[in-house]
């Protein structure tokens, strides 16, 4: 064909170029797109993960000064907190004599938490870590906590501790023995 | 010459840049995306903020104080304690115009030795030109952050009752 060198590209060849290119892109923005979504979730689960372990260091420290504890009590004496319908999970007696440190989950009190969330119901903290002798507060530790579960050991004085949280469609659970 | 009866080369790649100019205005989103970025931005910050704070102590065992101002945290040494070493967070990178920061932290925000932060509240950060203020509530004794919309007066006491998470978190 003597012409066929400046007969220039047809619709259909344009047309099916164009949709291969698009097919292509498409292929390769998903796999992009696919990893952020990845790398994000995988950070949010590291952060979860971490606040896990500070929570729960955070009531080891709380058995750490404890004379006794109670584990789910039906009704709780000598609380300065309200429960406000929230159920309480683990009263811990200071080996001091003070009020109990009480640890409850339950609806949010206000609506930036996102509920169930484990509150604190014990004294401030000092410069050195260490618990003040002030009055109790009343705190959310950490939210969105579904299950917060708190078991004597078999044989040991000890407690097991376990955190878990729901995000999306991933668990994440912690534990600890203290 | 026979008259073509196809695209030439030179057609396809007009039309395509053509087409590449339309979509870029269309996608480009004008003017408000910076403010938003970078009240974005702001807020992140201030959570990096406070948890190099925390991280500050816990690594060097010693209580240490921030304090928050507009231009960000900045090491303090109010109430006898010593600055956090490298905790110093500005809340933006390049020098636009500031947002507007409200809280009602403590002129000292001060972490334990043990990484505990004994102050809280609420910061709403806001711009001039934006209507939606950003609010961050820092929870007790963890210094665990949550972020919302502030759907209040900031210029009034703040409460972290008014700040309202965002609809996707």
């Amino acid at each position: 064909m003597p012409d066929a060198t400046n007969r220039g590209f047809t619709l259909v060849e344009l047309l099916l170029a164009m949709a291969l290119g698009l097919l292509i892109t498409g292929v390769a923005v998903q796999l992009l797109l696919g990893e952020a979504r990845a790398g994000g979730a995988l950070a949010r689960h590291l952060q979860l993960r971490r606040w896990q372990r500070r929570t729960l260091a955070l009531v080891k420290a709380d058995l750490q000064d404890a004379l006794s504890w109670s584990i789910r009590p039906t009704e709780v004496s000598g609380s300065s907190c309200g429960l406000a319908g929230r159920q309480p999970q683990l009263v811990i007696h200071p080996r001091n004599g003070a009020a109990p440190v009480l640890y409850s989950l339950g609806k949010a009190p206000s609506a930036i938490w996102r509920s169930p969330v484990l509150m604190r119901c014990g004294p401030a903290f000092q410069l050195n870590g260490s618990p003040s002798g002030g009055s109790y507060q009343n705190r959310v530790v950490l939210d969105g906590v579904d299950r917060f579960a708190v078991d004597a050991h078999p044989q040991l004085p000890v407690l097991l501790l376990e955190l878990e949280q729901r995000r999306g469609d991933q668990l994440i659970r912690s534990s600890a023995v203290g | 010459m026979k008259h073509p009866n196809g695209f030439t080369l030179p057609e396809v790649l007009v039309v395509i840049a053509i087409i590449g100019v339309l979509a870029a205005a269309a996608l480009a989103q004008p003017g408000r995306d910076r403010e938003h970025l970078q009240l974005t931005a702001a807020l992140r910050r201030l959570q990096v903020g406070l948890d190099r704070g925390r991280m500050a102590a816990e690594r060097s065992g010693q209580p240490c104080g921030l304090s928050l101002t507009v231009q960000g945290w900045q090491p303090s040494s109010g109430d006898g304690l010593p600055p956090c070493p490298a905790a110093a967070t500005s809340l933006q990178e390049l020098d636009h115009s500031a947002p507007e920061l409200h809280s009602n932290l403590p002129p000292t925000v001060r972490f334990t030795a043990n990484g505990l932060v004994l102050d809280g509240g609420v910061v709403v950060l806001s711009h001039q030109r934006l209507p939606d203020r950003r609010c961050l509530v820092i929870g007790l004794p963890l210094g665990i952050t949550r972020t919302g919309r502030y759907g209040a007066d900031p210029q009034i006491s703040l409460s972290s009752r008014h700040c309202r998470p965002d609809a996707h978190a």
